[in-house]
């Protein structure tokens, strides 16, 4: 059921391009495309492992300047510059996670914070290396070693790609043993010690392997914007990733596609509205949190249960894991 | 000797929760319970074992082999399993997967070979069946879809049960495995307690009941105070005038005697 809602979804996303040509529709649909993988990376150390992560838009960061350095400094190419931002984020993900392993809710949180705002202030003030907030400008599109994707359309199917693999990641792992020791951890770390599942393994698993895929998707947005600064990787991005999985509906695989996409509209859509824009946009996700804590999909899946089908069981099966 | 602690003690600040014990467990024929008044160390003992907290003095030893300061999950590979007494079951997971976190946690079932999606299918269902015969051994089959927290209490005290025989453990430790229960459903885990016995795995209880622990253990320690005071079969137990003083006061020995 999942796996063909899935294809289905894939394959209306990848016709896309065919139906909208508009050069602001693409980009708008890459951004989209971007914050539906961030979504996912951040809800498998979130929403699966129960690990409230604020360091998604650090990752993403490190990500986007691993690519950029190497793409500018030693001229290499996506392919190459990609799969090194995805082992060096990676790497940097499983040192956060080794001092997060102590930490749990509130605290987690706030370290996280804080490894989110250093990472900020080192892309700034390193401007040997970074140059700082100026940014690095002139990185190639992305490619492969027999072409080119330099037209926007090209760039989407990039995108489509990165993205699709990284949900298929997230689908598999979820469906695995460490997926669902992920959610043994969420649900109550200390049974799920009793039970044998090493937590340590599990969390940095769910931390490296998460930081990895915010890099990538970091690395192809440098490729494809061309020109990066710090000020895009900061807390911003990873409250709204975080959003977006709370919204979506956390610990579901739909929920951080549906509010990757719908957040990433909403603003454009609520552009008529000029200056009142971002008022009524954190307006909305304030009644989201409110009167939906379970996210869109929860409400949905309450909604098809009340509706038949399956008796409900005391209320509690809406996130019934996908 | 399936284990053994030597000198066992545990101190919380000023507080000596446990001390000097020795205490054994003989081998998979056993049933020991362990009776006490509140705050005599039972629970502190269980999470020694079991390496939730580190011992302040003393070793434990389980098959032969010093396990002191071993980490839970690491106790829980060895084969020592355990049930809590405030129920900790995984909330929003189904009965079956809260059993088959334990078989995939402790079984050698490479994640990255499903990732990759390696025989991913076979793995899983020959998991999924191995989990719902521990759930069939408790009684749960037909329960095994539903989310935990929406299974009756007297069935999550079991669906624990299972989660923890999941870990195909030597020896299983139960905290207060009937409490809140009635008389029906704590016959029916007295039942369990036994068959769990039957299938080769040593039980250690925390009870309450005293029905319940003079009839299906074959030896009783009693604590008080983070001492032992006491142990032996039940009959002994029965009769011993500290065990009696400990629980109902001095005026009762001179009352009983």
């Amino acid at each position: 059921m999942t796996n063909r809602i899935m294809l289905a979804l894939a394959a209306g996303v990848a016709l896309i391009p065919l139906v909208i040509t508009s050069p602001y529709s693409l980009h708008m649909g890459i951004l989209a495309l971007i914050a539906v993988g961030l979504a996912s990376a951040l809800n498998l150390i979130a929403g699966y492992a129960g690990q409230v992560s604020f360091a998604t838009g650090a990752f993403y960061g490190i990500g986007a300047y691993t690519a950029a350095i190497l793409a500018t400094r030693a001229g290499l190419e996506l392919w190459v510059t990609l799969p090194a931002a995805v082992v060096f984020t990676g790497l940097i993900g499983l040192l956060l996670g080794i001092p997060c392993l102590r930490l749990r809710g509130h605290y987690l949180a706030i370290a996280t914070i804080g490894f989110q705002e250093g990472t900020v202030i080192i892309l700034l003030q390193w401007v040997d290396f970074t140059r700082g907030p100026m940014g690095i400008t002139g990185i190639p599109k992305p490619s492969l070693p027999w072409i080119a994707f330099e037209s926007l359309t090209a760039n989407y199917y990039v995108a489509f790609v990165l993205v699709a693999v990284i949900v298929l990641i997230v689908i598999r792992l979820v469906a695995s043993g460490l997926g669902l020791q992920m959610m043994a951890v969420r649900e109550n770390e200390t049974a799920a010690r009793s039970v044998g599942v090493n937590t340590t393994y599990v969390k940095l698993a769910a931390f490296t392997i998460s930081a990895a895929m915010c890099g990538a998707l970091g690395a192809f947005y440098a490729s494809y914007i061309g020109s990066i600064d710090p000020s895009v990787f900061g807390i911003m991005l990873s409250a709204t990733a975080l959003v977006m999985v709370l919204a979506g509906g956390w610990g579901t695989l739909f929920g951080p596609i549906i509010g990757g996409v719908v957040l990433t509209f909403l603003p454009e859509w609520l552009r008529v509205l000029q200056d009142y824009r971002m008022s009524l946009y954190g307006a909305i996700l304030i009644l989201i949190i409110l009167f939906m804590p379970q996210g869109v999909l929860g409400v949905l899946s309450r909604l098809s249960l009340t509706l038949g089908r399956k008796e409900p069981v005391e209320g509690k099966v809406e996130r019934n894991v996908a | 000797m399936l284990l053994e602690t030597k000198g066992l003690g545990k101190r919380f600040g000023g507080l000596q929760a446990l001390s000097d014990l020795n205490f054994q467990v003989a081998g998979p024929e056993e049933v020991v319970g362990i009776i006490g008044p509140n705050g005599a160390g039972k629970t502190t003992l269980f999470n020694l074992v079991t390496g939730i907290y580190k011992p302040t003095v003393g070793s434990i030893h389980f098959q032969g082999k010093d396990i002191t300061g071993s980490a839970p999950d690491q106790t829980a590979r060895l084969g020592i399993s355990r049930t809590f007494q405030n129920i900790r079951l995984f909330n929003r997971l189904t009965a079956l997967e809260n059993v088959l976190a334990s078989v995939y946690a402790c079984g050698a079932a490479p994640w990255w070979r499903e990732v990759l999606g390696i025989d991913r299918g076979r793995l899983r269902r020959g998991l999924q069946e191995e989990a719902l015969r521990f759930l069939k051994f408790v009684g749960l089959a037909e329960l095994a879809d539903l989310p935990a927290d929406s299974l009756p209490y007297g069935d999550q005290r079991r669906l624990e049960i299972a989660r923890a025989l999941a870990t195909r453990p030597r020896l299983i430790f139960l905290d207060e495995p009937t409490a809140g229960m009635n008389p029906q459903e704590s016959a029916e885990a007295v039942g369990l307690i036994r068959r769990i016995q039957e299938t080769g795995v040593a039980v250690v209880l925390i009870e309450h009941d005293m029905k319940v622990v003079m009839g299906i253990c074959d030896r009783i320690v009693v604590l008080d105070q983070g001492r032992k005071l006491a142990q032996g079969a039940p009959d002994e137990i029965r009769r011993d005038p500290a065990v009696i003083e400990a629980y109902l006061g001095k005026g009762a020995v001179s009352a009983a005697s």
